[in-house]
């Protein structure tokens, strides 16, 4: 079998992950149009907002709904087609590693492109939704939102995945994972000037929220290449952390025991 | 080349966080040679430490200490390699894609396991064919009995042609037809020269597939050999059947116990290390007028149960 | 009479078994943590906000009575019941029938069940809110009057709440699922609400139209009373009463419709 043919599996993947979703077509599209719904919910407040106080430490509404199409598309691709990362620290607990371990594929990208998250496919639509209707795209403003989203994504993607691996090492992750995803969504969703002090030492280093909600301004309004150049580095940082704490961790995989529930 | 070589093959789990950990000897140091085309039963009650064996042998788990080959590659370590030769089933995870019909999950394992799309659909027909899955093949799993599904796992694991297949408990939950499928599916691929390395509970899996046995018992080896003389060796007890021309009367034997006793028949079970058998029947053939008598050895079934046992009085 | 102790006996069921559940437990520390993190971030906008407008008052509230204010809204959003998930289940797994033959309303069962979970959680998440405002502002933003005013609305509220919702769950006798309709529901809750900005901070025709609609009383009343305790008190309770007649009708009508419809498909 060629090298050509190797790859072409992993569309193949996917698109058989898409189709066990699509069993379902009424909850697939309901879910899909229920969570842009809910996305725009949010843009909703902000306008509330803005349209009493315009301006908040140089962001207006524009900022925040390139902070939301940043990172709604960015978590979405990466939550959605990635389906199985929010669940990655529960499937690692319950042994659920054994079936992707005794295939001849990398386990990691075999697992997490094996399921579809529909929830997350409604942010996929919602934030280059936003983005073409609300951000005037240009060729050059397309090109810094794609960088944007794509370094976004490596941080949400390097990050959740170091969060889940942790369940290697202390035996059950999965409350944590839950608990830190939902901070740093929440600290990445409003603008990054309104944290100051210790709290933004925090959301650079050990929560890296700080990246993402900085980048509505520092890569699409006023594009700054330290910034930039800083963010990825950062992202590549944080992969190889990841991948290293996943390679770790695989060598104490300790599968599903049964004397686990008899001890 | 051997199928499966293993040296001090040891396996630890660390329990519990910091304060309370505990280590846990899961696999106490295994050492096992088996050669291509065996057809081998792995026996032991629950958390003897057959499953984590046969995870390393898989390259499931790393070990703690030790060495095995599988077809000469470490498992842990060439994971990917050894894969492509060898099929897996665990009889309580499937591998199937539980919403989409059956046919699409051979068709996707065809790509994974890297076979040309020709060769993909001509192994899949004649599975198909053999296991009589045909029927059955635009039906989401999820809609699928327990038997038709576990026809489809092995199916699933055959498409490769593995050279060794490794079966966790694969008849768990079925009932007897199913049961009988799926030996006959397993003794197929071990006459097509796969080497079957299989764990069961259930003495019908293991006297129609396995040729030799394995018995492990807390971690460690405690009998290896055929699957015959696992019955004669592990439990020296003999069951003799009698009937008589007249009515008989259970006897009082020393060291003899009546496990059944009609009109006319009666089962005795004795053990031949305590009693010599040539004195047993020697005093039956006295005491009663014997239309026909048989000497046996116990079933495989209560030589297992006599394994379990040993175990939980260890404990 | 004997109805109402029929209420408490499942009302305290539940209400234990929100703490006895490992399950809930975990469910329940996610809301708590969430609710930190969330009134973390509120501090750091509102913070933000009230040094560039450069006043120490907005809609009628200083920071840490703002602050005080989103807790509470936080708390009700987080602790609000979900019928439709089990509701939808009864009307399509045929457990509604079951439920009917019990002796107690299924509509005063399905409130009982919501006011246990509710409650001790409702509770739960103003302890901590208000606490964590405390910190991080320094100041006690609240007294004894305020928040007993704000239980005292928020009885009411929570019943509007609730028979806004069951009604709208009820809606699974005839549609396939009822999850989509309260869904929505929920978001406007949110808006009309006043979740994230008190309604005195929205543009005017907007702060008109939702002090119309009853959204704002299971919300924005009951989280008012936290700032300004019994503060048009008054007003609010004759508000709430009136609504709560309105949606008590509207929901005794849909399900009469949906058990109507029900005796006629069979289950």
């Amino acid at each position: 079998m060629s090298k050509a043919d190797r790859r072409r599996f992993w569309p193949r993947l996917m698109l058989a992950a898409m189709r066990a979703q699509l069993a379902y077509p009424g909850a697939f599209w309901l879910t899909i149009l229920a969570m842009v719904l809910n996305d725009g919910v949010w843009l909703a407040f902000w306008w509330l907002y803005f349209s009493r106080f315009p301006v908040i430490r140089g962001w207006r509404l524009e900022d925040v709904a390139a902070l939301w199409a940043i990172g709604a598309s960015a978590l979405g691709l990466v939550q959605g087609f990635g389906g199985n990362l929010s669940r990655l620290a529960r499937l690692i607990t319950q042994g659920e590693l054994d079936v992707y371990l005794s295939l001849p594929k990398p386990v990691l990208p075999h697992l997490l492109l094996s399921r579809v998250n529909v929830a997350s496919l409604g942010d996929v639509i919602f934030g280059p939704l936003v983005f073409l209707l609300f951000l005037h795209p240009s060729l050059v403003r397309l090109g810094l939102f794609v960088l944007a989203v794509a370094l976004a994504g490596a941080i949400f993607l390097a990050f959740l995945l170091l969060l889940h691996t942790m369940a290697f090492f202390l035996g059950r992750a999965d409350l944590l994972a839950d608990q830190v995803t939902i901070s740093m969504v929440t600290f990445s969703t409003y603008p990054s000037p309104i944290f100051q002090g210790g709290l933004r030492l925090v959301l650079f280093t050990l929560l890296p929220a700080g990246f993402i909600n900085t980048m509505p301004v520092s890569i699409l309004r006023s594009p700054d290449p330290r910034f930039i150049a800083a963010t990825a580095a950062f992202a590549l940082l944080l992969s190889l952390l990841a991948l290293l704490a996943w390679r770790q961790g695989l060598k104490r995989y300790a599968s599903g025991n049964l004397f686990q529930a008899r001890l | 080349m051997l199928a499966v070589r293993t040296e001090g093959l040891r396996k630890v789990f660390e329990q519990g966080r910091a304060r309370e950990r505990r280590s846990h000897v899961a696999v106490a140091g295994i050492d096992l040679r088996i050669e291509q085309g065996e057809s081998v039963a792995f026996i032991g009650p629950n958390g003897a430490g057959k499953s984590t064996t046969i995870k390393m042998l898989t390259g499931i788990l790393h070990p703690t200490a030790g060495t095995a080959e599988v077809l000469e590659l470490v498992p842990w370590q060439q994971r990917q390699r050894l894969a492509l030769q060898i099929g897996t089933v665990f009889g309580q995870r499937s591998q199937l894609w539980f919403h989409l019909p059956a046919g699409d999950t051979l068709r996707l394992l065809g790509a994974i396991y890297e076979l040309p799309p020709t060769v993909a659909r001509a192994r899949s027909r004649e599975l198909v064919d053999r296991f009589s899955l045909g029927d059955l093949l635009s039906i989401p799993v999820r809609k699928l009995s327990l038997g038709q599904r576990m026809r489809f796992e092995i199916a699933a694991s055959l498409l490769h042609k593995p050279q060794v297949l490794f079966l966790d408990e694969p008849t768990v939950g079925l009932d007897v037809i199913a049961k009988a499928e799926v030996r006959e599916v397993i003794r197929e691929a071990n006459r097509d020269g796969a080497t079957v390395f299989l764990t069961s509970h259930d003495a019908g899996d293991i006297e129609t597939i396995a040729h030799r046995a394995v018995v492990i018992d807390r971690g460690s080896l405690v009998f290896d050999g055929k699957v015959s003389s696992l019955r004669r060796q592990w439990l020296t007890d003999k069951v003799v059947e009698l009937r008589s021309e007249e009515e008989v009367t259970p006897p009082q034997m020393p060291g003899v116990v009546v496990e059944k006793a009609t009109r006319y028949g009666l089962r005795l079970r004795f053990s031949a290390q305590d009693l010599p058998v040539r004195q047993v029947v020697a005093e039956l053939l006295e005491r009663y007028p014997v239309h026909d008598i048989t000497i046996s050895d116990p079933p495989l079934e209560s030589v297992i149960a006599a394994i379990y046992q040993r175990e939980a009085l260890k404990r | 009479m004997t109805t109402l102790r029929k209420v408490w006996a499942v009302s305290s069921a539940y209400a234990r078994s929100v703490w006895a559940y490992p399950g809930a437990e975990a469910l329940r520390t996610i809301f708590l943590v969430f609710l930190v993190v969330i009134l973390i971030v509120f501090l750091a906008l509102w913070r933000t906000t009230y040094s560039t407008m450069d006043t120490g008052s907005l809609g009628g509230m200083r920071l840490p009575q703002m602050l005080e204010y989103l807790a509470g809204t936080e708390a009700i959003v987080l602790s609000a019941p979900a019928f439709a998930d089990r509701i939808g289940d009864d009307v399509r797994t045929g457990g509604l029938a079951v439920q009917l033959t019990r002796p107690i309303s299924y509509i005063a069962f399905q409130f009982a069940v919501a006011a246990g979970e509710s409650w001790p959680r409702l509770a739960l998440n103003l302890a901590v809110g208000s606490l964590v405002v405390a910190l991080a502002t320094g100041s006690v933003p609240v007294g004894p009057a305020g928040i007993l005013a704000y239980l005292m609305a928020y009885v009411p509220a929570f019943l509007l709440y609730a028979s806004l919702f069951l009604a709208l769950a009820l809606t699974s006798f005839w549609l396939e699922d009822a999850w989509a309709v309260t869904f929505l529901a929920s978001r406007s809750v949110m808006i009309l609400g006043g979740l994230l900005v008190p309604l005195s901070l929205f543009p005017p025709v907007l702060a008109r139209i939702a002090q119309i609609l009853p959204l704002q009383l299971m919300v924005y009343g009951p989280a008012q009373q936290l700032a300004h305790p019994f503060q048009d008190f008054g007003g609010l309770m004759l508000q709430e009463a009136i609504w709560l007649l309105v949606l008590f009708a509207l929901l005794a009508f849909i399900y009469r419709k949906g058990v109507s419809a029900l005796h006629v498909q069979g289950g």
